[in-house]
């Protein structure tokens, strides 16, 4: 049975599978978040990928039904201003968000670790150089960016996921660096230079597991923030067009029938938005109680 | 280090930071599309009308020129020129745009740390019990609350279902934004709670905080998710210091271990995500000027897209960028000022 | 045990922390001390001594609580006092000093108004004035001159920040001090230092003290009694000579038999085989039994109780139980 004081000073030789699922089993703090979070996260995702066969109708026609109905036993969720059926349109309405999410967070887990990693295990000036850009680009407002590069660049899955990244890289960075620079102090580390372990191979080792608990944390958000924005951009009018599915959309046009008394649109396309970033900033915060003790 | 050359040293950090933020709009705005004006007038336009377009906003010189042009022109206030037909300079028209903006974010952030700090501590206060644990889920909730979605909903209660808050626009109709004086000298910071206050025109300092109340309070509430997490942690982790401990050890009253020892060095942290959260608020500021059809820089920006007018786009972006870098700046020096360790 | 002149006794004591796993901290703990003893609490760490500690002082909160037992100091018994009596108790009768100096002073405050506010707490009516003239006269005796007062915590050297802690502690003439591990974060050279100190406050101004440590070293030097404690529990007290002459429990037996002798003829490092337990699955019977050299059947299966070995000594372990009869 391991101690406090073994595993101190003992390197993380675990792997880094166990290190990330870990969290997952056992009882503790954060277990309940995170157990929703992850319930919701994967309905949403289960009713986005299997949409086509789930879906009752065909989300993008129009005039199936009378315009702006309010739910129904024909219309489960009622329809909208052009007389489409809202509960295909919230099925279908989540792919986009997601694959930008997704995109967005593949973007940084590669551009983003690697370099924290790197510069942070070289320190020195080329170090500092990196983490100052860092810095720069940090504060800057995700979507104020995000409205540059679209703007310009027009709307794809791409644009958008490389906007939502750029601005989130920094986190991933600071995030990694932060670790990286504590655990090179370490005297496992110095014992395994010693041993002649090359750079690769401590970063992998000692390094990488260390960084796992933190770096997941951070891809929560990121993919919260991502669905969050996405849904921004729509409302700003750099979205997709109005008759494709998409949450944001039907949100940010619902809203005209809104002095009509149309409540459903809105509340359906928005309520989705916001189960989808909650369930994963609850994976995030959940994971983030259980991985870090002074939480507790 | 003392607090003197700490800002010293911090400005001049700034120095490049600025330079990178720049150069990083330059090359998406201007080197990336090639030629904005293309991008305005698409495939079939008339190639004299791009021909004078591109020549007017001074497109066709070498992009190092540009650069230079664009950096040189910042100096003397020039955010470029726009792109809506008559070459106007963006400048003038962001600066009168801004004030509705900076309103609107300020009140929200004094909702957002209100809220933030408050529900933060009583979270703290009462770890583990049902208290924290609405605080907890209550914080996460509303970071993930779309801040127009919410917006919408309080137009809804409030606005068109008990009708006794007004949900858009930044004062009624009929109501005159007055310029207050001083010495005989008219000025107006366009800040109406501010300029009505400073005229004595009480009706419209009314009506103004009438109308900012909804915005104000979404915005606020989505951001302030982020204080009460902070808060909360920071306050834990600090109750549980030896600090801590050693003062109740002397016997100090638990109000004053919790306010003068815990919260008071908990909410240091917090002062180093102002910056961050001004970013953050920013960004909700265009989602929710949008949705209460205030007059702000985030609608100019929107507005300016739909148009096309990019140049008027990327000043706009200069513009926020420069506010943020000196918004992170000016937290900064009041993080070491706050916290005597940080000087070093 | 005479009842006359005891200061604090502590009967029976039980701590448990509950984070999800339970671990008890503390077991059926029975101390006393007197007045002007000077009581060392020794063991590794997780063997509860600190909480022991803090338990006096009533510092246990959620997720800790004091499940069973008493604590009676000067007559009262703390756990029945209010927690408002408790605060006053606390600074002012028994004083405490933290183990980190690093951690242990509000970093944005100034030395002097650590003291200030720490006086004022007790008794508002004193003037800013006179606090900081205490605070003057008490950190002098430290060594530590009055143009620091003004200083924040960060600016002070490790060992001057332990000094400011003692003076803390002294400042309203408690009559019981708990220093734990007082010095474990301060290098050697300081270290003597402020034993030496400890010690000369502690005749200066009648104090008791009970100094938690893991280090016997400490305890040789500045201890009357000494008190051994090991996964939560008392394994054995006796008058400090007794203790390293004759050790009774094999616990204190092993633990003097590793302290590195630079006289011995064996140059191999004598360790306690095993590791300590883990306080959340504690082993069955006497908790040292998995490493104790003399351990038989029945230790594995019952608790051992405390054997009276000698004039205010006792050990917990099988071993001894012939003796008790000839020491009653």
């Amino acid at each position: 049975m391991k101690t406090t004081q073994q595993t101190r000073s003992k390197p993380q030789t675990l792997s880094a599978m166990s290190r990330l699922l870990g969290p997952l089993i056992g009882k503790g703090y954060g277990r309940g978040m995170m157990l929703v979070g992850i319930g919701i996260t994967v309905i949403i995702v289960a009713m986005s990928v299997l949409a086509p066969s789930i879906a009752p109708r065909d989300p993008t026609l129009i005039g199936l039904g009378l315009p702006n109905n309010p739910p129904s036993a024909a219309f489960p969720l009622g329809t909208d201003q052009y007389g489409r059926d809202m509960l295909s349109r919230i099925i279908w309405g989540g792919r986009f968000i997601l694959l930008v999410a997704v995109a967005a967070v593949a973007i940084c887990l590669v551009i983003g670790l690697p370099i924290g990693l790197v510069s942070a295990y070289k320190g020195g000036n080329f170090d500092r150089f990196v983490a100052l850009i860092m810095d720069s680009i940090y504060a800057f407002p995700s979507l104020v960016l995000a409205v540059m590069i679209i703007s310009v660049f027009g709307v794809t899955i791409i644009n958008e996921a490389l906007a939502i990244a750029v601005v989130y890289i920094p986190s991933y960075f600071r995030v990694v660096r932060s670790q990286v620079l504590s655990i090179k102090e370490m005297p496992y580390v110095d014992a395994a230079k010693s041993a002649g372990a090359g750079t690769p191979s401590i970063l992998w080792k000692y390094v990488w597991p260390n960084v796992i608990p933190s770096v997941v944390v951070v891809v929560g958000m990121n993919f919260a923030d991502s669905i969050l924005t996405t849904a921004g951009l729509d409302f700003i009018g750099l979205g997709l067009p109005v008759t494709l599915p998409d949450w944001g959309i039907d949100l940010t046009y619902g809203r005209q029938s809104l002095p009509l008394g149309v409540w459903w649109t809105i509340v359906f396309a928005g309520g989705m938005i916001l189960l989808a970033a909650l369930g994963f900033a609850l994976i995030s915060e959940g994971y983030a109680e259980r991985t870090n003790p002074k939480l507790r | 280090m003392g607090l003197r050359d700490y800002v010293v040293t911090r400005i001049l950090l700034t120095i490049p930071m600025m330079m990178i933020l720049l150069t990083v709009v330059f090359i998406v705005m201007r080197v990336l599309p090639g030629n904005p004006v293309l991008l305005r007038f698409e495939k079939n336009a008339d190639p004299t009308l791009i021909a004078t377009y591109t020549h007017a906003l001074g497109l066709d010189k070498p992009l190092y020129l540009q650069y230079l042009d664009y950096l040189w022109g910042l100096l003397h206030g020039n955010l470029g020129l726009s792109m809506a037909g008559s070459f106007e300079p963006v400048a003038p028209e962001i600066t009168s745009r801004f004030p509705a903006t900076l309103e609107l974010t300020f009140y929200a952030f004094i909702v957002a740390v209100i809220v933030g700090v408050l529900l933060g501590a009583l979270g703290a206060q009462k770890q583990g019990g049902a208290a924290d644990n609405s605080v907890k889920v209550f914080g996460i909730l509303i970071y993930a609350f779309p801040v127009f979605f919410l917006g919408m909903i309080l137009q809804l209660i409030f606005g068109v279902g008990l009708h006794i808050l007004p949900v858009s626009g930044r004062l009624d109709p009929g109501v005159i934004p007055t310029s207050p004086s001083i010495a005989g000298i008219h000025f107006q910071t366009g800040i109406l709670t501010v300029d009505s206050l400073l005229s004595g025109n009480l009706p419209e300092f009314v009506d103004a905080v009438k109308h900012l109340i909804l915005p104000a309070t979404a915005l606020g509430l989505v951001i302030s998710g982020t204080f009460t997490r902070m808060t909360r942690t920071n306050m834990l982790e600090t109750m549980r210091a030896d600090f801590v401990t050693a003062a109740r050890a002397r016997g100090l009253k638990e109000r004053t271990v919790t306010y003068s020892y815990a919260l008071r060095n908990a909410i240091l942290p917090i002062v180093t995500i102002m910056g961050l959260q001004f970013a953050i608020l920013l960004s909700g500021a265009i989602l929710t000027e949008t949705e209460f059809n205030i007059l702000g820089l985030g609608t100019y920006l929107v507005d300016r897209i739909n148009f096309r007018d990019y140049t008027a786009v990327q000043g706009t972006v200069v513009f926020l960028a420069l506010l943020i870098t000196t918004v992170s700046l000016v937290v900064d020096i009041l993080y070491a000022y706050l916290d005597p360790r940080v000087r070093l | 045990m005479r009842a006359v002149d005891q200061l604090l006794q502590v009967e029976s004591l039980s701590v448990e922390y509950r984070t999800g796993t339970l671990a008890k901290a503390v077991q059926d703990v029975s101390l006393n001390l007197k007045t002007g003893e000077t009581l060392g609490l020794v063991g590794e760490s997780g063997s509860g001594k600190s909480t022991l500690g803090l338990a006096v002082m009533g510092l246990i909160r959620p997720p800790g609580f004091v499940t069973r037992g008493k604590i009676v100091f000067d007559g009262t018994n703390l756990l029945t006092l209010a927690p408002e009596q408790l605060r006053e108790l606390r600074g002012r009768k028994i004083a405490m000093i933290f183990q980190d100096p690093m951690t242990s002073l509000n970093p944005v405050k100034k030395i002097g108004d650590h003291f200030v506010e720490y006086i004022h707490a007790h008794d508002s009516h004193v003037s800013e004035q006179v606090a900081k003239g205490r605070a003057k006269t008490v950190l002098e005796d430290l060594g530590i001159p009055e143009s620091r007062l003004n200083d924040y915590p960060h600016q002070f050297s490790g060992g001057m920040r332990q000094r400011v802690m003692i003076g803390l502690a002294l400042a309203l003439e408690p009559s019981l001090i708990i220093a734990d591990e007082p010095t474990t974060a301060l290098d050697v050279i300081v270290e003597a230092q402020i034993l030496q100190q400890l010690a000369n406050l502690k005749s200066k101004y009648s104090l008791s003290l009970i100094l938690i440590t893991h280090n016997m070293g400490v305890v040789a030097e500045m201890a009357d009694r000494v008190a051994v404690m090991y996964a939560g529990r008392l394994a054995e007290v006796a008058p400090v000579n007794s203790i390293f002459g004759t050790p009774r429990h094999p616990y204190t037996e092993a633990l003097l038999e590793s302290i590195p002798n630079i006289l011995a003829s064996d140059k191999v490092l004598k360790t306690i085989p095993g590791t300590p337990p883990d306080l959340t699955h504690p082993p069955s019977g006497c908790p040292f039994h998995p490493r104790c050299r003399y351990a038989f059947e029945r230790c594995r299966k019952e608790i051992p109780m405390p054997v009276i070995t000698g004039n205010e000594s006792e050990a917990a372990c099988f071993r001894l139980e012939g003796e008790e009869s000839r020491h009653s």
